[in-house]
C-alpha cells in the first residue's frame, strides 16, 4: 500500500522575483491612473489582470488559490488581510478563488505585497486571459486517483502566467484539470477540461473545449481522445492560439471559445488545432518537460505516519453529531487510516464560502496540527483538510464545533452554492445571498435535512451562472422583473464524470416571497414521490421527469399567463 | 424613460479611490449622500448633468484629475421629500449589501 | 461602460493622428523611412500573412489596445521564419511593449500624443522585457527545433 502523499509547491527564486516586479509594476499602473495617466478604459483591463474588480460599493481583490491548494501561513496571511484591509471575512468561490469585498484601490498594491510574503498573488483572476487553474479539490489524496494532477496544474500556471500571446484574449479563458476517474473539477464545463488518462501504460489526458455555464451551457467537447504527457503544454497553447485569431471580438456573449467551436463546427476546429500543433510543438525545446519534473520533485513524497485508531470507534459510536459528520463530511483516503475532511463554509443562516478571520486562522492551525500543513479550497465553496488520520478525527470535529465550522451538511440541501449576488456584483439582477440563507435555516428549522440526504442547491444573481445553477439538481437563477428580484428554478443538473446534464426550466418565475416556499414543496414533492430513503433527488426527478414537480408547483404557485 | 414623463433622476457614479456610491451635486461637486445630490426634472437637462459627469471622468493634468468612474443616471421616486429609488438593485447599491449589518450605510430597505 | 439614452454624451475624442514616434529597445526614434512597410490589419488569416514571409518589413495595425490578434499573429510569421522587420501599429499601453517584443515584434509605431499622455517614464519602464519570462523559461521559443 502506498504511504505516501505530495508536497506542496512553493516558490522558486524565479517564482518570487516575477511577482515582486509584477506587484511593482501594479503600485505604477495604480500611480499612473490616480494621475490621470490612464483613463478608466485603459485602467479597467490592467487591473482586472490583477484581479481588482470595481464592483457596486467598493473594490473587490480576488486573490488566486492556485488549484485550490494553500498551506497553513497562506491562510493565516489571507486572515490578516481580511482584518487589515476588509471587514475581517473573506468570500472563497466556486473557482478556488478568494474574494475581497472592501478594499479601497490605493491599499491594493499593499495587499499584494503581503501576498507575494507567502507565495500568493491575484494575478490573472479576472480579465481576458487564461485564469487561474482549478483542480480536484481531493487531488493527491482521492482513492480513485490515477495521477496527481497538481504537478501539471502548476505547470500551467507558470506556462499562463504573464504569457505575451494571452493576455488580450476575446474573453476569459477557464482550463480545469483533473487527475482522478471521478471528476471532481467539472472539466467539461471549462474552455478547456483536461483528464488524466492510463493507455496501454502510458499517461496522458483526454482533453475537452468549449465547455461553459454562462447564458448558453455547453458541455466540453473532447477533441483529443489521448494526448500524450510531453505534448500537453504545445498543444494547450494551439487551442488558445487558434481561438485567439478566431474568437468573435465584436460581441462580448459570442467571444468565448464555445460559440467559436459551434460556428466553426468541431471537426473543423480540431483540424486548425492539430495543424497548429504541429507548427509549435518543435518550438518548445523540453525545459517544461525538465521544469515538470522540477514541480514533481517539489511535490515529493511527505511520509504518512501509521497510527493506531485511537477512541475513534467509541466516539463514533457514542456520538450521534459526530457520526453524522464522519458520515456527510468525511472520504476516505487513499492511504489507510487517513481520510479527507471537509469543512463545511454553510452553517445554517450563513453566507456561503464567507469565513471570518478567526475561523481562518483556526481551520489553518487544524491544518497544522492534523493535515500535514494542507488545505484546498473545494467548488462547493468549503474547506478541505485533505490528509487527516482517522484517530485525530474527533478531536478535529470539537475544535471546529467550537469555532462554528462543523456543520455536517456536506452535499446536503443546505451546502449550497451561491455566487454573491446583487449584494456585491454590479452584473447582478437579484440577490442570492440571502436566498441561501433562508433556505440553510429553513431546512434546518424543519430538521428534514439528514432525511432528504443528497441535494444540491446553486443560485446565481443573474445569467452570467456564476453560481453553476445549470449543475444544481435544484438551480436557482436570480433575474428582475419591472425593479424587482424575481427567481427562476431549473432542475435536474448534475457533473459527474458519466453523465453531465444541464438543468431544466421548470417554468415561469418565482418573487422572493414565494422561492424558499416554493422550493420546499419541490423538496416535499420528492419525499413524496422517492421510492425509498436511498433514492436521491436526483434519482426521483430521472426517473419521474420535470412534469410531476412542475405540476404540483404550479397548482399551489399559479402564475398569471402573461408571466409565463 | 418615456420622454414626456421625465425624471426625477440623479448623476451617479463610483469614487475611484475607494469605490464609493456618489451623487453629483449642483455645485458641481461629488457627494455620498442621496439627499445633497442634484435632482434633474427635465430629460436635456439630464444630458448635461451626465456630460458633466462624464467630462470629470476624463479630465487630465496632474494636479486636476478626476476621481469620478462610469457616470450615469439613476431614477428617483420623490414623494413629500422622501427619496426612494425606482430600481430595488439601485436602492441596494446605495444602502449597501443585505447580508450583514456594515455596508457603507447601514441597511434600511426591505 | 453603462448604456445611457442621450446623445453625444461622450467625451472621448479619438487623437488626431499627426505625428508618431517609434519605440525600440533604445528608446523613442522618429521615422527614418529607412524601409518601406507592407500593412497589413490584425484580421489577416495566418495563411495570407504567411505569404509575406520573406518580405524585408511589415507592419501589423491593432485595432485598438484590446486587440490581442497581433501578437499571435507575429509569433506565427516568425515561426514561417520571417525574419524583416516587424513593426506594431496602433494606440497601445506602455504595459504592451514587452508583449509585443516577446511574440516577435521589433517596434512600435504610436502616435506621439499618445505617447505623451502616459508620459515616456511609463513607456521607457516597460523596455526591460527580458527578466521575469515564464515562458522562455518553460523553453517556448520563437524559432522551431530542427
Ligand atoms: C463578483 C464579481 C463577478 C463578476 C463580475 C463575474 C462575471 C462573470 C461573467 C460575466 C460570467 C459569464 C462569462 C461568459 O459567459 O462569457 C461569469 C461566469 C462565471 N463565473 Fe463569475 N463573476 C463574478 C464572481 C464570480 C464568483 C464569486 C465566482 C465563484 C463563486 C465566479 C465563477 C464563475 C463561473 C464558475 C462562471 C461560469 C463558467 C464559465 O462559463 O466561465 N464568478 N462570471
Ligand atoms: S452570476 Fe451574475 S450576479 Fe452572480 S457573481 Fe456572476 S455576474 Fe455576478
Amino acid at each position: 500500500m502506498e504511504s505516501e502523499i505530495g508536497k506542496l509547491y512553493s516558490y522558486s527564486g524565479f517564482d518570487s522575483e516575477f511577482i515582486k516586479e509584477r506587484t511593482r509594476q501594479f503600485r505604477e499602473q495604480v500611480n499612473r491612473r490616480i494621475k490621470g495617466f490612464l483613463t478608466e478604459e485603459e485602467f479597467t483591463p490592467l487591473r482586472l489582470l490583477n484581479g481588482l474588480y470595481l464592483q457596486t460599493h467598493s473594490y473587490m481583490l480576488r486573490v488566486a488559490i492556485p488549484y485550490g491548494v494553500l498551506n497553513s501561513e497562506q491562510l493565516t496571511q489571507l486572515a490578516f488581510i481580511a482584518d487589515q484591509w476588509d471587514k475581517g471575512y473573506g468570500h472563497f468561490t466556486t473557482r478556488q478563488n478568494i474574494q475581497f469585498n472592501w478594499p479601497n484601490l490605493v491599499d491594493i498594491p499593499e495587499i499584494l505585497d503581503s501576498l507575494a510574503g507567502v507565495g500568493m498573488h491575484a494575478v490573472q483572476t479576472s480579465g481576458n486571459t487564461i485564469r487561474n487553474i482549478t483542480s480536484d479539490p481531493f487531488a493527491g489524496a482521492a482513492v480513485d486517483e490515477i495521477e496527481n494532477p497538481l504537478p501539471y496544474a502548476e505547470l500551467l500556471r507558470q506556462w499562463s502566467t504573464d504569457h505575451q500571446e494571452f493576455q488580450f484574449l476575446p474573453r476569459k479563458f477557464k482550463i480545469a484539470i483533473t487527475g482522478s476517474l471521478n471528476d471532481r473539477a467539472a472539466t467539461r464545463f471549462h474552455d478547456i477540461g483536461l483528464r488524466i488518462m492510463l493507455k496501454n501504460g502510458q499517461l496522458g489526458f483526454e482533453v475537452s473545449v468549449g465547455g461553459g455555464l454562462g447564458r448558453t451551457p455547453v458541455i466540453g467537447t473532447v477533441i483529443r481522445e489521448f494526448l500524450p504527457k510531453e505534448d500537453f503544454l504545445p498543444y494547450v497553447e494551439s487551442v488558445i492560439s487558434v481561438w485567439n485569431l478566431l474568437g468573435r471580438r465584436d460581441n462580448k456573449y459570442k467571444a468565448r471559445i464555445k460559440i467559436t467551436l459551434r460556428e466553426l463546427g468541431s471537426k473543423e476546429f480540431q483540424a486548425l488545432v492539430e495543424k497548429r500543433f504541429d507548427e509549435i510543438r518543435n518550438t518548445f525545446n523540453g525545459a517544461d518537460s525538465k521544469t515538470l519534473e522540477d514541480i514533481k520533485l517539489q511535490f515529493s513524497s511527505v511520509q504518512l505516519i501509521e497510527m493506531p485508531l485511537g477512541n475513534y470507534q467509541n466516539r463514533h459510536k457514542e456520538n450521534q453529531g459526530f457520526r453524522n459528520w464522519v458520515k456527510n463530511n468525511v472520504t476516505e483516503h487513499k492511504i489507510t487510516g487517513y481520510t479527507i475532511v471537509t469543512v463545511s463554509l454553510k452553517t445554517h443562516g450563513n453566507t456561503p464560502g464567507d469565513a471570518t478571520s478567526e475561523q481562518m486562522r483556526m481551520v489553518a492551525n487544524l491544518a497544522k496540527q492534523y493535515s500535514y500543513d494542507e488545505l484546498r479550497i473545494s467548488k462547493e465553496q468549503n474547506i478541505v483538510l485533505p490528509h487527516v488520520h482517522r484517530s485525530a478525527l474527533f478531536d478535529l470535529y470539537s475544535m471546529l464545533l467550537k469555532a462554528g465550522l462543523a456543520s455536517a451538511n456536506v452535499g446536503l440541501i443546505s451546502d449550497i452554492v451561491a455566487c454573491p449576488g446583487l449584494d456585491y456584483c454590479k452584473l447582478a439582477t437579484a440577490r442570492s445571498i440571502p436566498l441561501a440563507k433562508e433556505l440553510g435555516v429553513r431546512f434546518r428549522d424543519l430538521d428534514l435535512e439528514q432525511k432528504i440526504g443528497i441535494l444540491k442547491i446553486k443560485i446565481s444573481g443573474c445569467i452570467n451562472a456564476c453560481g453553476h445553477h445549470h449543475l444544481g439538481h435544484i438551480g436557482i437563477l436570480g433575474l428582475e422583473r419591472a425593479g424587482k428580484e424575481s427567481y427562476q428554478v431549473v432542475l435536474g443538473g448534475e457533473e459527474s464524470t458519466e453523465t453531465s446534464n444541464i438543468g431544466k426550466n421548470l417554468g415561469p418565475g418565482f418573487s422572493k416571497t414565494e422561492i424558499v416556499p416554493v422550493i420546499e414543496k419541490l423538496v416535499n414533492i420528492y419525499l413524496a414521490l422517492r421510492l425509498d430513503d436511498a433514492e436521491t433527488f436526483l434519482e426521483t426527478y430521472k426517473r419521474v421527469g420535470i412534469t410531476p414537480f412542475s405540476k404540483e408547483i404550479y397548482q399551489e404557485f399559479p402564475r398569471r399567463k402573461k408571466n409565463a | 424613460m418615456k420622454s414626456d414623463e421625465f425624471g426625477p433622476v440623479v448623476v451617479s457614479a463610483n469614487d475611484l479611490l475607494t469605490g464609493n456610491v456618489i451623487f453629483l451635486t449642483e455645485k458641481p461637486d461629488w457627494t455620498t449622500n442621496i439627499h445633497e445630490a442634484y435632482v434633474i426634472n427635465d430629460k436635456a437637462e439630464s444630458c448635461r448633468w451626465l456630460l458633466e459627469g462624464e467630462v470629470q471622468q476624463s479630465l487630465f493634468s496632474d494636479n486636476l484629475f478626476s476621481h469620478v468612474v462610469d457616470p450615469y443616471l439613476v431614477e428617483l421616486k420623490i414623494d413629500k421629500e422622501v427619496i426612494s429609488f425606482c430600481a430595488f438593485k439601485e436602492a441596494l447599491r446605495y444602502y449597501g449589501p443585505s447580508n450583514y449589518f456594515h455596508g457603507k450605510r447601514d441597511w434600511e430597505i426591505v | 461602460m453603462r448604456e445611457n439614452n442621450c446623445a453625444n454624451s461622450t467625451t472621448k475624442n479619438k487623437t488626431r493622428r499627426e505625428s508618431c514616434l517609434i519605440i525600440t529597445d533604445s528608446g523613442f526614434e522618429t521615422e527614418d523611412y529607412r524601409v518601406d512597410f507592407i500593412d497589413v490589419t490584425t484580421d489577416i488569416v495566418p495563411q495570407a500573412l504567411s505569404k509575406l514571409r520573406d518580405s524585408r518589413a511589415v507592419r501589423i495595425n491593432f485595432a485598438n489596445f484590446k486587440d490581442g490578434r497581433g501578437f499571435t499573429l507575429a509569433r506565427l510569421f516568425r515561426l514561417e521564419g520571417f525574419k524583416g522587420v516587424l513593426r506594431a501599429k496602433g494606440d497601445l499601453l506602455p504595459d504592451q511593449y514587452s508583449m509585443l517584443r516577446r511574440s516577435g515584434f521589433d517596434e512600435l509605431e504610436i502616435a506621439d500624443m499618445v505617447v505623451e499622455r502616459h508620459s515616456k517614464a511609463a513607456w521607457l519602464a516597460g523596455i526591460n522585457w527580458h527578466s521575469h519570462h515564464y515562458q522562455k523559461r518553460l523553453g517556448s521559443s520563437l524559432i522551431r527545433e530542427p
